[in-house]
């Protein structure tokens, strides 16, 4: 039976040029391995392999080859062997195995001369060896100056030397993590791609481990401002699927919810939005080598769009799934929706509100019979009454960001006082009844450095500790 | 899986112990990491509930103990080439460690740790972590997303999204297509008043200090049966579009392996919303898709396979009391083939909790002379049990003469379930078995045996019954058996039979008397042993009875039998003793009043009045309290 990935209509499949590089990248070594640089087919070897790199250069700046000791990863994606033809996989094994390499990284601008004079070397060494470091060593000091190409190796006799995160540095891999993977995953659906579902899931474990064990105000309120960021890395929707997860699990705890229903629910919070098709968002969550729960009530909330959440769109059309998560993600998803300024391809063309009037909005759709009142005051709970990211105004009309939990009004919180730069001048703690919230400034977009500068304030000591 | 903040803590811990002392325990962690390279090539060959696996667990946890005694936390490193204690690597010189050892590079895990604490329980599940796992490794599955799934606490992993390098915040990351707020346009933007803060204020008072009693049951009922169900509804959705879609065949085929995995997982609950969901598809697609048809019906047959019986009953070894209906659900899905097979498999199962209601499941199945005649004649003795308790719920005449073929079989429990399937038929074509059981060596038996009688339409029973309450079998019972039997008797509202227990109130034996009058009070309107009840308090004997048993005789003054009653106890008004003696009956009269003057009954009320009218002295003085 002919493989999925060599039918047409996966032209632009990323796995299938996975396959295509990791092919090019044996056939390429073994030809020059058995005829040398001076032959006729390093030409086609060169042209197929410059082909399959140029395809991932699209996007990116450097495509990896890397061998953790089991299978191959190209571009940060194991792959294997699946059919008869693709039993060259052992011999890339053993070559990686034999000169005790880890990876390989091609770099966007990498010359054709750079790539045959690597595997000029490559070819020279023989494999089905014992893995030696220094066989490694001497591979390097073959190798010509390659600016663009890099290899690593690895070494089998040190593991685990880098440091442990701290429960705020593990936060932000989190949030890099589940922001940073976000588009790639929209796109590997669309190509009908297996994504790694795991990944979300550990990362959704990881956030409920530490909003449930880690007892300190200071962490709620890094959650809490990360929740608030409109984009990461250029991408609103990564970064809204962020936020939808972080507000959605601390919800689903602040209900007294299991940490599994939390799960689930962070999960589906995640791919809320993550096709348009019905058919392929289902199909891709509804993964039967990976059967579990989280990923079925996913599956449940996967083909909501953003524009179904806005003030009119929660009126008129069906915007939960039924399930708990579904009925958090109403909540959360219109909050998300009306706080921020989307880019107009998003198509959402709704008012914006400023953070504390959204929760005034949200109150009253309670009202109306729109959320389930102990969802909707649950997640008013969890944000406080000036959500993290709230421009404000004090009694002496200094501008503040909120930076943490205002419980009620009459309680106390973090704020970053501004100067007239929009830098901060002062991080104080100021009670609710001394700052305002201002309307205007519904949709604001924070200069980057003044993101930055706050969200380090959030973890600055722990980067700075030597723990290693 | 400990978070991230606790790993810390115990890694930085475990850094800061003399080399010496974390090398001595270098022996003891080859052994478990021997043992857990083992433990995962057993999760291969043997189901995790397997008997082997229970003397794994504890040699394990002694093994753990015996480090933990030293030291209460210990990390071994994994390595490309293999598992390392304290830099030195772990020789296993075991074929099994290579796979074992993927695990741990698959998942990119760089420390396995265990903390002292760890119970036998947690074991258990880990090694079902390492079964999964290992099931799932060429699947790219997660082990650490598993050890959190499972809440294992007291083994863990140091994995690379644990560790890393500090990249810290920088403003490229938060950079967009739209172009920051100015300082300016910031600064000059007005805020809301001060004064409208109250009213704000006052609109979230009340905010989360109410959780309704609907919105609880409203999340109850969000169970994972009902994400299940959801997701089911969803999917049969996108099938019945269009049916011939591969989308929808692969879909198809998704749901049915979903449902088989969950019910071989153990996890009937929502396994059995799979296969109600599959067999409803099944009958949609029977005209409109043949192909997608014969795919599921493939799917139904693998049910009633040997093979997924098995496994399904493995599963179910374990499973928790929620699980037991829709496991029995299940049971009834599928024992309409292969019966034999999974008669016997629940047969296996050592819990009754789960055994009997499987079996009861099954019953309504049973259809099979041939099976019953086999599995009656079974030599072994529970097979017999268990089938002639599934027989309790198979309503069949043709199974009688197999039941009546065990009732006098050597094990007494076969027996006595052979005498409760005898109780479902008719009591009166089976008389002649209900006599002789009255005097079965069994309890039981001869408590089912009255129970029969009593449902005899004729009074041929009677004679039979008045045999147990002859003074002459009296030795052949016991008092709990009299008084049950007495029970069943005025429990079948037979007044034809009433006075057997009434005749024992005479009894010599005063225990029994007590017991039969307890009995008989249990009654509301005792009239139809009147006359005996008359004659008992006319009797001699009646003046030197305990207080109790008068008592209780008394409590039998109800009904139509009150003014009766009433008048034969009027003789107690001018009751004295002699001359030399006259305060004789002082206490049984006293007894009497003040027993009567408890009760309500207008009867009784004015009989005591009238005893204040016509008694004598002593009388008129015990009812006025002096």
């Amino acid at each position: 039976m002919e493989e999925r990935r060599n039918q047409p209509g996966f032209e632009n499949s990323p796995t299938k040029w996975r396959y295509n590089i990791s092919k090019s990248f044996f056939t390429f070594w073994k030809t020059v391995k058995m005829y040398g640089e001076g032959n006729e087919r390093i030409d086609e070897e060169i042209a197929g392999f410059r082909k399959a790199l140029n395809f991932f250069f699209r996007e990116k700046n450097e495509v990896s080859i890397l061998f953790d000791g089991i299978d191959i990863m190209v571009d940060k994606v194991r792959t294997r062997g699946r059919r008869k033809d693709d039993k060259y996989f052992e011999d890339i094994y053993d070559l990686f195995l034999s000169l005790c390499m880890s990876g390989i990284v091609f770099k966007r601008g990498v010359s054709d001369q750079d790539i045959l004079s690597f595997f000029r070397v490559l070819g020279k060494f023989p494999v089905g060896r014992e893995p030696k470091i220094q066989t490694y060593e001497k591979f390097i000091s073959d190798l010509p100056e390659l600016d663009m190409i890099k290899t690593f190796s690895y070494d089998h006799e040190e593991s685990g030397a880098l440091p442990i995160y701290t429960p705020a540095q593990s936060l932000r891999k989190v949030y890099r993590d589940l922001a940073s993977e976000y588009l790639e995953y929209k796109k590997m659906i669309e190509m009908a791609e297996i994504i790694p579902l795991r990944i979300v899931e550990r990362n959704v474990q990881e956030l409920i481990s530490i909003s449930t064990e880690n007892r300190s105000g200071k962490i709620h309120n890094f959650i809490l401002f990360l929740s608030s960021i409109q984009s990461y890395k250029g991408s609103f929707k990564g970064s809204s699927a962020v936020t939808r997860t972080f507000l959605s699990v601390l919800t689903a705890l602040n209900l007294g919810f299991d940490r599994m229903v939390a799960k689930r629910t962070g999960v589906s919070a995640y791919f809320q939005y993550l096709s348009r098709s019905l058919d392929k968002g289902y199909m891709a969550l509804s993964r039967m080598d990976e059967f579990n729960y989280s990923r079925i009530e996913a599956a449940l909330n996967s083909s909501f769009r953003i524009t179904d959440f806005t003030e009119e769109g929660i009126r008129n059309k069906k915007c939960s799934s039924g399930t708990l998560s579904g009925e958090i993600l109403k909540v959360v998803s219109y909050y998300d929706n009306i706080t921020k300024k989307w880019p107009e391809r998003v198509g959402c063309k709704g008012p914006l509100l400023s953070r504390p009037e959204a929760l005034r909005q949200v109150l009253k759709n309670v009202k109306n019979g729109i959320f389930k009142k102990e969802i909707a005051e649950a997640f008013i709970n969890v944000t406080g009454v000036y959500p993290c990211g709230s421009l404000l105004k004090t009694k002496d009309n200094e501008l503040v960001i909120s930076g943490g939990r205002f419980k009620s009004f009459s309680d106390e919180s973090t704020v970053f006082v501004l100067d007239n730069n929009m830098k901060i001048r002062e991080i104080r703690t100021m009670k609710a009844d001394s700052i305002v919230d201002i309307l205007g400034s519904a949709g604001i977009i924070y200069p980057p450095e003044l993101l930055a500068t706050i969200l380090t304030s959030y973890i600055g000591k722990d980067d700075k500790e030597k723990n290693g | 899986m400990l978070y991230i903040g606790k790993k810390r803590e115990l890694v930085n811990y475990f850094k800061n112990i003399p080399p010496d002392k974390k090398q001595s325990l270098y022996r003891g962690v080859r052994t478990i990491i021997s043992m857990l390279a083992k433990i995962s090539k057993m999760t291969e060959l043997h189901s995790i509930n397997d008997k082997i696996f229970d003397e794994l667990t504890e040699t394990m946890k002694q093994n753990l103990d015996i480090i933990h005694n030293t030291l209460p936390y210990f990390s071994v490193s994994t390595k490309k080439v293999g598992f390392y204690y304290q830099e030195k690597r772990i020789q296993l010189f075991d074929d099994n460690e290579r796979k074992f050892s993927n695990i741990f590079l698959t998942n990119k895990i760089k420390d396995i740790y265990f903390i002292k604490g760890i119970t036998e329980n947690e074991l258990r599940k880990f090694f079902t972590v390492i079964k999964e796992t290992l099931h799932y490794t060429l699947l790219d599955y997660d082990f650490n997303t598993k050890l959190w799934d499972y809440g294992i606490t007291y083994i863990g992993t140091i994995s690379d999204s644990d560790t890393g390098v500090i990249e810290p915040w920088t403003k490229e990351g938060f950079g967009s297509e739209f172009v920051p707020w100015s300082p300016e346009k910031i600064s000059s933007l007005s805020s809301r008043s001060f004064s409208d803060l109250p009213d704000i204020a006052s609109e979230f008072d009340n905010v989360g200090k109410t959780k309704e009693s609907s919105f609880v049951e409203w999340v109850e009922k969000r169970g994972r049966d009902y994400t299940v169900q959801k997701y089911l509804d969803k999917a049969t959705s996108i099938i019945h579009v269009d049916p011939g879609n591969p989308q929808s065949i692969k879909l198809t085929g998704k749901i049915c392996e979903y449902g088989i995995r969950n019910l071989q997982d153990g996890d009937f609950l929502s396994g059995v919303v799979y296969i109600n969901t599959i067999i409803n598809m099944a009958k949609e697609l029977q005209t409109t898709n043949k192909e997608l048809f014969d795919s599921i019906k493939n799917v139904l047959t693998r049910l009633t396979g040997e093979n997924f019986i098995n496994k399904t009953f493995e599963a179910a070894q374990t499973m928790d009391e929620a699980q037991i209906k829709s496991f029995c659900e299940l049971l009834t899905l599928i024992s309409t083939k292969n019966f034999e097979l999974i008669f016997l498999k629940i047969v296996d199962i050592k819990s009754k909790e789960i055994r009997l209601p499987a079996l009861e499941a099954i019953a309504k199945n049973f259809k099979d002379i041939i099976l019953a005649e086999k599995l009656i004649r079974s030599d072994k003795w529970y097979v017999v049990r268990n089938f002639v308790y599934l027989l309790r719920f198979v309503y069949d005449e043709r199974l009688l003469p197999f039941v009546k073929e065990v009732m006098n079989h050597e094990v007494r429990q076969i027996r006595v379930e052979a005498a409760r399937v005898l109780s479902l038929y008719n009591a009166d074509d089976n008389l002649p078995y209900w006599e002789k059981a009255v005097f079965s060596p069994d309890e039981e038996v001869r408590l089912l045996a009255v129970e029969n009688l009593v449902k005899v339409t004729g009074m041929e029973s009677k004679p039979i019954l008045n045999e147990i309450f002859r003074p002459a079998n009296r030795d052949k019972f016991n008092l709990t058996d009299y008084e049950r039997y007495i029970d069943r008797i005025l429990e079948s509202r037979r007044k034809e039979f009433f006075d057997l227990p009434g005749s024992l109130i005479f009894s010599s034996n005063k225990e029994l008397r007590l017991i039969t009058l307890k009995c008989l009070n249990k009654i509301e309107d005792p009239f139809m042993i009147s006359s005996q009840l008359i004659r008992r308090i006319k009797s001699k004997d009646f003046l030197t009875l305990d207080k109790n048993e008068i008592e209780l005789i008394l409590g039998l003054v109800k009904g139509q039998n009150t003014l009766d009653m009433l008048d034969a106890l009027s003789f107690v008004f001018k009751l004295r003793g002699g001359f030399f003696n006259r305060k004789k009956y002082y206490n049984f009269k006293k007894t009497i009043f003040d027993h009567m003057k408890n009760k309500s009954s207008p009867n009784i009320k004015k009989w005591i009045e009238k005893a204040a009218a016509e008694g004598d002295k002593e009388t008129k003085n015990i009812i006025k309290g002096r």
